[in-house]
């Protein structure tokens, strides 16, 4: 029940509308963070899950052709792999021309056989137990599975999801912050009001409930600004990513199911203005009598 | 009703404003506190409707210590009392109707349970043509009226008034008297407090006196200093 919003007044000049700018602002941010974290997130998944893991499997230059086809036969038997194909020797020798310094490769030079294998999309392999399947059948296998590449890019992702995970408890911290300088000077602004509620038998809780609501009602109206906003630039940079074409960026696309950041900003920010408000009051009732 | 055991009072770290008061007011008692300005009334006034504690000394209220007592509690029994502040204390944003349900509003009573009595309680201060007035609008007599209407809206065990009757002429001081009398007949306590002597003269209530923080007799004799229990409210000066 608002038994007091109307003698307390809260909410008149300019100090609430600074600190529903200023939650704007921090809740523009924070929903940026949590997008980036979410969006590196799924990226992560999908590497990997082995879309950009180039995988190939090695075999001594004097392996028979059988021995060729029977580990590509292996390798396609294994459930995630969608195809294992030999690579002929003249596509290696194209392949290996431009590192070893001139297209045409002396006839004597023994060439590794290679067999090219794709994971089917969006499929987790279990690579350690295909490596095993793969050295039953040609002990002298070498499958190379790009996971040193895709993890040192998971370990940069991971990094990055932390530094934002971080910005995101800091922006948490400097809006309560914000709030509790407000509800400060609020109650200094209002201390004769207080006191006389006070003294008419108000209880602690009856005041806080009045400036915890005026928080709350701020820290949403802050959250959503913010969160418009910052929907409005990733859509943008979405848009500018999608034009670029480059898989590695369109991965970092937030995945449809999580644009609820988008909606658990503002109510974040209310919870968060409306319990920082709350114990800013407690804690100065706390000391009058 | 409230008993004050040789009480100390300071604000923040300044000196004592009083001194040793031992002061006891029974249910039902109709007491005037006199004293000089600047003696200590309005403090003791303070103590009195829990709106300070005690620097040293005890205060009982209703029976139980305050010091001892937890917020929530304390703001109950501040419910049971009602008071008409020196200054009035009025709130220059709200109407007089609001102003006065106010009290009531903080006790938690619902729309019916305003609306009513406090145009009722607007009518009997003689206010009801201006139940949507602010406070700004209105005389100084007119605004005493509205802060009594606003502490005896709840219907007060206690009735606290510090100078109720500084703003008004003659017959309305008696007027105002001739309520706090019929406040009292109907089993409220009652404490005024005045500089003003024409207001005690002759009057039947008892009378003590504050002098330097201390509380005094009516005829000027120390009640403190150690003999805090032959003080007023021992004495037949003391709770009626």
């Amino acid at each position: 029940m608002a038994r007091l919003d109307k003698a307390l007044a809260l909410g008149r000049g300019g100090r609430d509308r600074f600190v529903s700018w200023s939650i704007a602002l921090k809740a523009f941010f924070a929903t940026l963070a949590l997008a980036g974290v979410m969006a590196l997130d799924h990226a992560v998944a999908r590497w990997q899950s082995g879309d950009y893991a180039v995988v190939t499997v090695q075999l001594p230059a004097e392996a028979a052709p059988e021995l060729r086809e029977t580990a590509a036969e292996a390798m396609r038997r294994l459930p995630g792999i969608a195809a294992a194909e030999p690579i002929p020797e003249a596509d290696v020798a194209a392949l290996l021309g431009p590192w070893l310094g001139g297209e045409i490769l002396p006839v004597d030079l023994p060439l590794p056989a290679m067999i090219d294998v794709r994971v089917e999309p969006g499929r987790v392999v279990d690579w350690p137990a295909a490596e095993a399947r793969l050295r039953e059948v040609a002990p002298d296998a070498v499958l190379d599975t790009g996971a040193a590449w895709v993890d040192g890019l998971v370990r940069l992702a991971r990094a990055a999801q932390g530094l934002m995970g971080a910005a995101l408890a800091f922006v948490a911290v400097v809006a309560a912050f914000a709030v509790v300088f407000a509800t400060r000077a609020g109650l200094t602004a209002h201390r004769d009001v207080i006191e006389l509620v006070h003294w008419l038998g108000a209880r602690d809780r009856d005041v806080a409930r009045a400036f915890e609501r005026r928080a709350f009602t701020l820290g949403l109206r802050g959250g959503v600004a913010g969160a418009l906003a910052a929907a409005a630039a990733l859509f943008a940079l979405g848009h500018a990513a999608q034009r670029l074409e480059t898989p590695l960026l369109l991965d970092l696309a937030l995945p449809a199911l999580s644009w609820w950041v988008f909606a658990a900003a503002p109510a974040a920010a209310a919870v968060i203005a409306a319990a920082a408000a709350r114990r800013t009051v407690m804690a100065a009732l706390a000391r009058m009598l | 009703m409230i008993r004050l055991e040789n009480v100390g009072m300071r604000y923040g770290r300044g000196p004592e404003v009083l001194r040793d008061v031992t002061f006891e007011l029974a249910p039902g008692g109709f007491q005037f506190v006199t004293g000089p300005s600047g003696a200590g009334k309005t403090s003791l006034m303070r103590l009195l409707f829990l709106g300070h504690r005690p620097s040293r000394g005890r205060v009982v209220a209703f029976g139980e210590d305050i010091s001892r007592m937890t917020r929530p509690r304390l703001a109950e029994l501040r419910r049971k009392i009602g008071v008409v502040f020196q200054d009035f204390r009025l709130i220059d944003r709200l109407t007089a109707r609001e102003n006065v349900a106010l009290p009531l509003k903080i006790a938690g009573a619902s729309r019916n349970e305003i609306e009513g009595p406090v145009g009722e309680m607007l009518d009997w201060v003689g206010l009801g043509h201006r139940l949507d007035t602010p406070p700004p609008e209105l005389s100084g007599g007119e605004k005493q009226r509205l802060a009594i209407a606003r502490a005896v809206i709840i219907r007060p065990q206690l009735l606290l008034a510090d100078e109720p009757t500084g703003s008004m002429d003659r017959d309305n001081e008696r007027r105002v008297l001739r309520l706090f009398e019929a406040l009292n007949g109907l089993g409220t306590s009652v404490v005024v407090a005045t500089h003003d002597e024409r207001v005690t003269r002759g009057v039947a209530q008892p009378c003590i006196a504050v002098e330097g923080g201390r509380l005094v007799r009516a005829d000027g004799d120390s009640a403190a200093d150690g003999r805090g229990a032959d003080g007023p409210g021992t004495d037949g000066h003391g709770a009626a």
